[in-house]
């Protein structure tokens, strides 16, 4: 989604939020595909529909609550994250593994693709632990968008944040 | 579940719905507080009930449609709060004298009351051009129910007073109105 899309987004979601029901189309349109796409990278295709339908109406039963003051994209992936850490325990607590779904035999390239795909989704899983601000700080860091706040009080939520992360994958996963 | 995109939207569509009406307590929770002080001194529970419910309606309806009905539901609450509290200010045995004829102070409050909240909910629409007649009719709406439940202490009269007062209080601001 490009920063025009999402400035959109943006200020859709606002007037949803305010209670102006023609906006509803337009933030159905644009978030659909962004979550469905969003959810599909991080849980097999046999699961992923589902939760990012989930998500999707857990977007909407919450827009009245949307603050816009903040990023309405951000909000809405924090929500999907969410949803996946959900879907991934209750895959766990049914001991259904997930990511058993991979290929028996792989090549080098689609072991590493693997690899990193896994990482990048063990990273979200222990994003989505975080409180929305710190998700909203890092997203902000690592998209390299101008913050609302000085330059000072954005480094110090960083350092807060990544400290925040640190410990959190700590305790998931037992190593830094 | 595996939704088609038609069933999706409208699900998304319903759950947007009862979204917002679970967030309408955030606007409605000062009813209770109102309700209480109306119940305070008045022994007339019908009509604190009934005033009270009708209040609880109209708060979660405006804030169910939001937009300009949403940000005049506090508007309102502000403007009724001098016919809510004016007349409990004075002791019930308090009287005067007006043309021969005894006259209760609370009565007597009521209608200046209403003329102070009609004053209030006009600057209050007035101040946002924008928000047109609709917005000063939600603040009087919910202005003169929260100003019944005050002025239920003076009875049938006193709240046909506040009502009286606040409409004419209301007159600059609408004649404001139609003339924008």
């Amino acid at each position: 989604m490009n920063s025009a899309a999402r400035a959109e987004l943006h200020r859709q979601m606002a007037r949803l939020a305010d209670g102006d029901r023609s906006a509803f189309p337009s933030v159905f349109r644009a978030l659909w595909p962004v979550l469905r796409g969003f959810v599909l990278r991080q849980l097999p295709s046999s699961d992923s529909e589902d939760v990012a339908q989930e998500a999707l109406l857990k977007v909407f039963a919450r827009a009245a609550e949307f603050d816009a003051d903040r990023d309405a994209l951000t909000w809405a992936l924090g929500i999907a994250a969410f949803e996946v850490r959900t879907a991934r325990k209750r895959a766990t607590r049914r001991r259904e593994d997930l990511g058993q779904e991979l290929p028996v035999a792989v090549s080098q390239s689609a072991e590493q693709e693997i690899i990193s795909r896994n990482l990048e989704a063990a990273a979200l899983e222990v994003l989505g632990t975080l409180r929305p601000s710190d998700i909203e700080t890092l997203h902000c860091m690592a998209s390299g968008r101008s913050p609302s706040v000085s330059g000072a009080t954005f480094r110090k939520r960083i350092e807060r944040a990544l400290r925040r992360l640190k410990l959190a994958w700590r305790a998931k996963h037992g190593a830094d | 579940m595996e939704l088609t995109e038609d069933l999706l939207w409208r699900r998304a569509r319903r759950q947007y719905e009862l979204g917002r009406l679970r967030h309408t307590m955030q606007h409605s929770w000062p009813v209770v507080p109102i309700i209480a002080v109306g119940a305070l001194y008045h022994s007339d529970t019908a009509l604190i009930a009934s005033a009270g419910a009708i209040l609880f309606a109209l708060a979660t309806l405006f804030s169910w449609l939001g937009q300009t009905w949403g940000r005049a539901i506090f508007a309102g609450f502000l403007a009724g709060a001098p016919p809510l509290l004016i007349p409990r200010l004075v002791p019930g045995n308090a009287f005067c004298w007006i043309g021969g004829r005894c006259w209760e102070w609370c009565m007597l409050l009521c209608p200046l009351s209403g003329l102070i909240a009609g004053a209030v909910a006009g600057v209050l629409a007035t101040r946002d051009q924008g928000r047109g007649l609709h917005f000063l009719a939600a603040v009087a709406l919910i202005a003169s129910v929260t100003g019944t439940l005050g002025c239920s202490v003076a009875g049938i009269l006193g709240i046909v007073g506040m009502l009286a007062g606040g409409a004419i209080g209301l007159i600059p601001a609408y004649v404001r109105q139609q003339v924008q």
